[in-house]
């Protein structure tokens, strides 16, 4: 079972969640995806739910869907290079709002990351 | 679907209908026991066995002929009550639940219930009746002993005559009369059981108390039957006067028709109550 | 095709001031797994006992499949009580075989894998079963069926966790776009991710029928909280 926040609509945190094993390359490039259901039922969430959130994948070309071999991960290694990066930023972007919000300057946010390093 | 039903009713009663039906063996096999006491033959011979143990031997078999009266006459009413309480369990109380959501009409399960409960209350009312013929018969062997042929040449001309005196005294047509009664006999179990069923349904439209105004309703059919049954007869008696035998059997007649028109009207009731009022609780 | 559950002005009146269902319209569609929800006395089981002709409505109408409740809504709903209802005396062997008999969409082998994967003796008499067992029984037999319409009544109330989720798994596994599961439950939080739908109850009225997302997504918190919001004493 996934650990789902409780406040946010599921279907938002099921296609993160599915975005970064994409990118984290947990799912290949070009690799077959478990069945809507067959995820669904991993997630202990609502089948619908899940083939909402493989919808909204589909919009964004990180999933190709084959009337034959049902859904694979899209072979654009360009696009999810561009997925990965994007994702990254907005976590750094997260990272220093929440610094800023403790005080700390960009400078001294970067200082400390580099001890803990 | 009504194939179904009635193999799963037969299911879940024949087990006790087979222990009243053993019940009524053990019974009737203990009745014949009674039997072999030395005091029947007293009765014939005049003779008196004296001595402790032969006394003793007599209490034990007279007691064992009440319990036999008793067993057997329990055994037809305990039928009777089981069959009624089973009906409402699992049509009534939570059990009703599966019967009540199965996809099968409402008549289906009306006839399979009435169906098999009125064979086994049959099954037990001709063991009954065989018990009671074979036990009559022990008595009679055990008073006559080896003497059975010259009760026969005496019982025989006594029914003959009695057949004679019934046909031409009384007017009554005997292979009619035997005819209906039999019908009568096999038509009254699955009777019996459709007014019951139907006293218990009524009781279902009562909000609360549904068991308390089962029993009050089939007080309620009761005195119902009784009364229109006592009109009709009322007509006859006054239409046949004079005709002591005819009224006899037109009388008898008449119990039975109110029983099939109650059974009739009370096969509706149930009917109505589970597919158009049924509330369960 | 037509809508799955149709009803229209729905009330049930024990009497005058006895109103446990208080003119319901609803249209349920196929394909969804809707919760039922509301505090105790709110009308739930009122509501599922009418679907499944336990109880006659004093008012209004259901259609399922555009079939008022009768022989055939009977053999496309599969139902869990909120009870026990099968006799103890009967082996879970023989209430296989009888659902097998009376239900064309029951499924033998999927009744015999799902005993084998919760460990229930198909030979074994329900009153030698616990509570919790018995509860686990009467699930398999519904969910054994491929049926339109699914409705349990409070299914997870009685289990332990472990077997609460297998009874979740099961339901997702089970998912047919063509058929709806209905389940009424006060225990919200471990069924929210599976529903796609809530229908909230209070007082025998409806007082919401909406999704699990727009709920997440107008009010930022989970339907389990905003139930205890709405439902606040």
């Amino acid at each position: 079972m996934w650990n789902l926040d409780s406040d946010r609509p599921i279907y938002v945190q099921l296609v993160e969640r599915l975005q970064i094993q994409i990118v984290s390359g947990q799912y290949a490039p070009g690799q077959k995806l478990p069945s809507v259901r067959e995820l669904a039922a991993a997630a202990a969430v609502n089948p619908n739910t899940m083939q909402k959130a493989f919808a909204e994948l589909e919009g964004s070309g990180l999933v190709v869907t084959q009337s034959t071999s049902g859904r694979m991960v899209t072979e654009d290694s360009d696009l999810i290079r561009n997925t990965r990066k994007r994702m990254a930023i907005q976590k750094a972007e997260q990272f220093f709002s929440g610094m800023k919000e403790l005080g700390f300057a960009k400078e001294e946010a970067m200082a400390l990351l580099e001890e803990r390093l | 679907m009504l194939g179904k039903l009635i193999k799963y009713e037969w299911k879940s009663v024949y087990k006790v209908g087979c222990l009243i039906l053993g019940a009524v063996a053990l019974t009737t096999f203990m009745g014949w026991l009674a039997f072999q006491s030395p005091m029947w033959k007293e009765m014939e011979t005049g003779h008196s066995y004296s001595g402790a143990v032969a006394g003793w031997l007599n209490i034990i078999s007279g007691l064992t002929l009440i319990m036999y009266v008793i067993l057997l006459a329990c055994a037809s009413f305990g039928t009777l009550v089981y069959l009624v309480v089973h009906f409402y369990r699992t049509m009534y109380t939570d059990e009703g639940y599966l019967i009540h959501t199965l996809p099968v009409t409402k008549h289906q399960i009306l006839v399979s219930k009435i169906l098999v409960g009125g064979i086994w209350m049959l099954f037990v009312g001709v063991s009954l009746i065989l018990s009671a013929v074979f036990l009559c018969m022990t008595m009679l062997t055990s008073i006559f002993g080896h003497d059975m042929a010259m009760f026969w040449k005496e019982f025989v001309p006594v029914m003959d005559e009695l057949i004679y005196m019934m046909r031409v005294d009384f007017d009554v047509e005997l292979g009619v009369r035997f005819a209906l009664g039999c019908i009568k006999l096999l038509a009254a179990p699955f009777i019996t059981l459709t007014i019951l069923f139907g006293a218990v349904s009524l009781g279902q439209l009562a909000g609360r108390h549904r068991v308390l105004m089962a029993i009050i309703s089939y007080i309620g059919i009761s005195i119902a039957m009784n009364f229109v049954g006592s009109v009709i007869r009322g007509v006859f008696a006054v239409a046949l006067y004079g005709n002591i035998g005819q009224y006899m059997w037109v009388s008898m007649d008449i119990g039975f028709l109110v029983d099939l028109v109650a059974a009739g009207v009370l096969y509706f009731v149930s009917w109505n109550v589970i597919s158009k009022k049924l509330n369960m609780v | 095709m037509n809508e799955l559950v149709e009803i229209a002005g729905l009330t049930k009146a024990y009497d005058a001031q006895h109103v446990a269902v208080n003119n319901i319209t609803l249209t349920l569609p196929r394909g969804k797994i809707i919760g039922l929800l509301g505090p105790n006395g709110s009308g739930k089981t009122t509501l599922i006992k009418m679907l499944n002709g336990l109880l006659t409505p004093t008012q209004g109408t259901i259609r399922i499949n555009g079939q008022a409740v009768g022989v055939e809504t009977k053999a496309r709903v599969a139902y869990l009580p909120d009870r026990t209802y099968l006799a103890g005396a009967k082996k879970v062997s023989e209430i296989l075989n009888y659902f097998c008999d009376f239900y064309a969409d029951f499924s033998r082998e999927r009744a015999m894998g799902m005993l084998q994967s919760l460990g229930i003796d198909p030979g074994a008499r329900m009153n030698a079963l616990s509570k919790g067992t018995k509860e686990k029984v009467q699930l398999m037999l519904v969910m054994s069926r491929d049926a339109d319409l699914y409705v349990l009544d409070e299914p997870i109330a009685g289990v332990d966790p472990a077997a609460r989720d297998y009874i979740m798994r099961t339901i997702i596994n089970n998912y047919n776009p063509q058929a709806s599961v209905l389940i009424s439950t006060h225990l919200i939080g471990d069924i929210e991710q599976v529903l796609d739908e809530v229908i909230f109850m209070r007082y025998g009225c409806l007082l919401l029928y909406t999704s699990v997302d727009n709920i997440r997504a107008q009010h930022g918190k989970s339907v389990d909280a905003y139930f205890r919001e709405v439902f606040a004493c």
